[in-house]
């Protein structure tokens, strides 16, 4: 049963991306005015455009066009940037180190804290802690995650002087990136975790357990946090999510060369291979994870598995 | 294993008795427990503030939003201009307030098509099943697999920056997590005992829909919407900040701060105020939302995108 879920959840994830690669094709290709025209802006006459048209394969019906750029797709492969002249996939590999380096630590530190934040907030809930931890938890998810970038800049990197503000080569470089990121996930993973303790908490064998006499931090460790296995996972997926759109603001501020500001350059400077592969590789990591999440979810949790295939 | 019709009928008459009615009465008993949450109250004066602030602009801006004054170009606070100037000695105040226009009509607007989109949507898929339901499902999880702001940022690519493709965009973003609830609960409702009656009694599909099951799914919807309107506005915020959305010289808040990240080292303060403004904002809709859902659906999670 475990590996017929499995390979259904799978297949699923096959279908989602080859999704994604046809709402990307049709994001570039169905809006008035190809890429060539995009590109070039009217900036030379007609013969030419025709010439790079016919060049670039874009005066073949949209089902070959797409069949050719879903088989290149498949093989990792998106061409060249208009820009740089490299393959794509080299660029964004070469950004993703520095991306997933930072998601990395960004995610530990979101969980430690909201995490920690969201445990000590259930257990006090409706105390003055709770709420003071609810106020700034809600601030955090309020607080644009570029604006708090500047203001660590402004603080740490301008007035204590103690940070670099930008780059990715002197020391330190990418504490405040991971800060940033951090802290402004754990917030909503601090309120998502407070909401599903407390309702796990109120389930009738945390109350059978406090009624047989087990210690106060036994009930917590033993049988809270056992059964909020699967909302951590839940978390996990969340963040990465919330990573992976937030690096972009974040390496922007900061200046990174990582995956995130690949992806705004190519918007801004229209280099549409360079753009695809992002968007494309982007939704696969994503999917990636959401993928894992489930099948963390089935092993952690029986109860998914019948619930899915009934 | 489940014997569906088996032992459901019993159970959803008891749960109809328990469910409060969707009068007028159920919406009075909401807004009489939303008006004892004192953090939701103080959340609609803010936004109640901001939103005459917004209609009014050139009443309370002391400004025109696009007047330089290139005598006071980055200058601090002053009793001239009390937020002080940005770089073409516009008076940052004036922009801010100005600004609160671009943020309340993208809440509004944009979340006004993902609402309209996600509810026929949800509603088509969850009432009729089957493959129709299948099909919808799978494009769901497609555009639910792009992170919301990289999607929005490639509509945007396509459709070129603007403020009206911003709604589009975000519009377009948001459509699917309100037809993924709707559909289930438009699900739920379908087992419901007056559906049934309703369609023995020969009433349309059409008449159904739109008589019966979307009306009871009227405070889910108000839920959604006030969840989904501060994220709303921060992707706005975010789309503005890299330079996708508002387009120069409007003032958006995103845009601003995306200006003073260039001058953090001669006017730091240039920088805070908009983001401040983002920030009360969206705290201020947050705290209604949760006030929201807290009032309306007692049941329903935190169900942020």
């Amino acid at each position: 049963m475990m590996i017929k879920y499995i390979i259904s959840r799978i297949m699923q994830s096959i279908i989602v991306l080859i999704g994604v690669t046809l709402v990307t094709f049709i994001l570039v290709n169905v809006v008035p005015g190809d890429a060539v025209s995009l590109m070039l802006a009217k900036r030379t006459d007609q013969a030419t455009m025709d010439r790079i048209r016919h060049e670039l394969g874009f005066d073949r019906p949209y089902t070959e066009q797409y069949l050719r750029f879903l088989g290149n797709a498949v093989r990792g492969d998106f061409g060249n940037s208009y820009f740089e002249k490299t393959p794509v996939t080299e660029m964004i590999l070469r950004g993703l180190k520095y991306t997933v380096r930072i998601a990395l630590w960004a995610l530990l530190l979101a969980l430690a804290l909201g995490l920690g934040a969201g445990i000590v907030s259930a257990y006090f809930h409706n105390s003055l802690l709770d709420r003071v931890i609810m106020f700034f938890s809600t601030l955090g998810i309020s607080a644009p995650v570029f604006w708090l970038a500047l203001l660590f800049q402004i603080f740490f990197g301008l007035k204590l002087k103690v940070l670099p503000i930008s780059g990715v080569d002197k020391p330190g470089s990418f504490i405040l990136p991971v800060l940033t990121l951090g802290i402004t996930n754990a917030a909503s993973i601090a309120r998502i975790s407070r909401t599903s303790l407390l309702e796990i908490i109120s389930q009738d064998y945390i109350r059978t357990a406090k009624a047989k006499g087990a210690g106060e931090l036994r009930v917590v460790f033993k049988h809270v946090l056992k059964n909020a296995a699967i909302p951590i996972v839940t978390f996990a997926g969340l963040v990465v999510r919330g990573l992976l759109g937030g690096s972009m603001l974040v390496e922007t501020v900061f200046s990174i060369p990582g995956f995130g500001s690949l992806m705004v350059s190519s918007i801004l400077t229209r280099d549409i291979p360079l753009m695809q592969g992002c968007v494309v590789y982007g939704a696969t990591i994503f999917v990636l994870i959401n993928l894992l999440v489930d099948l963390a979810y089935s092993a952690l949790d029986p109860r998914v598995r019948l619930v899915k295939e009934t | 294993m489940r014997f569906p019709g088996l032992f459901n009928k019993k159970e959803q008459s008891i749960a109809e008795l328990k469910m409060p009615p969707a009068s007028k009465g159920f919406y009075r008993t909401a807004f009489k427990r939303l008006r004892k949450n004192r953090a939701a109250m103080a959340s609609l004066a803010v936004i109640t503030i901001l939103v005459i602030a917004a209609v009014f602009a050139p009443v309370f801006a002391p400004y025109d939003p696009l007047y330089q004054d290139l005598d006071n170009i980055l200058s601090p606070s002053s009793p001239q201009h009390l937020l002080g100037t940005d770089d073409l000695g516009r008076d940052i105040l004036s922009r801010i307030i100005y600004g609160a226009r671009v943020s309340l009509t993208v809440g509004l607007v944009a979340e006004t098509i993902a609402i309209f989109l996600g509810v026929i949507i949800g509603t088509v898929a969850g009432y009729y099943g089957g493959k129709i339901d299948a099909f919808i499902s799978r494009v769901m999880e497609i555009f639910a697999s792009f992170p919301q702001i990289l999607f929005a940022m490639g509509i945007m690519f396509a459709l070129g920056p603007g403020i009206i493709n911003v709604f589009m965009a975000i519009g377009f973003v948001g459509w699917t997590g309100v037809a993924r609830i709707i559909r289930g609960q438009i699900m739920q409702l379908k087992e419901m005992e007056y559906v049934q009656a309703a369609k023995v009694a020969g009433c349309s599909n059409f008449r159904i829909i739109f008589k019966h099951m979307i009306p009871n799914c009227l405070s889910t919807i108000i839920v959604i919407a006030a969840m989904n309107i501060p994220s709303d506005i921060m992707v706005e915020a975010s789309l503005s900040f890299i330079g996708l959305g508002v387009q120069f010289p409007n003032p958006s808040w995103g845009s601003m701060v995306n200006i003073a990240s260039r001058y953090i080292r001669i006017a730091p303060t240039f920088s805070i105020y908009p983001g401040l403004a983002i920030i009360i904002t969206v705290l201020a809709f947050n705290t209604l939302g949760d006030g929201m859902r807290d009032a309306l659906d007692p049941r329903m999670k935190s169900g942020k995108r």
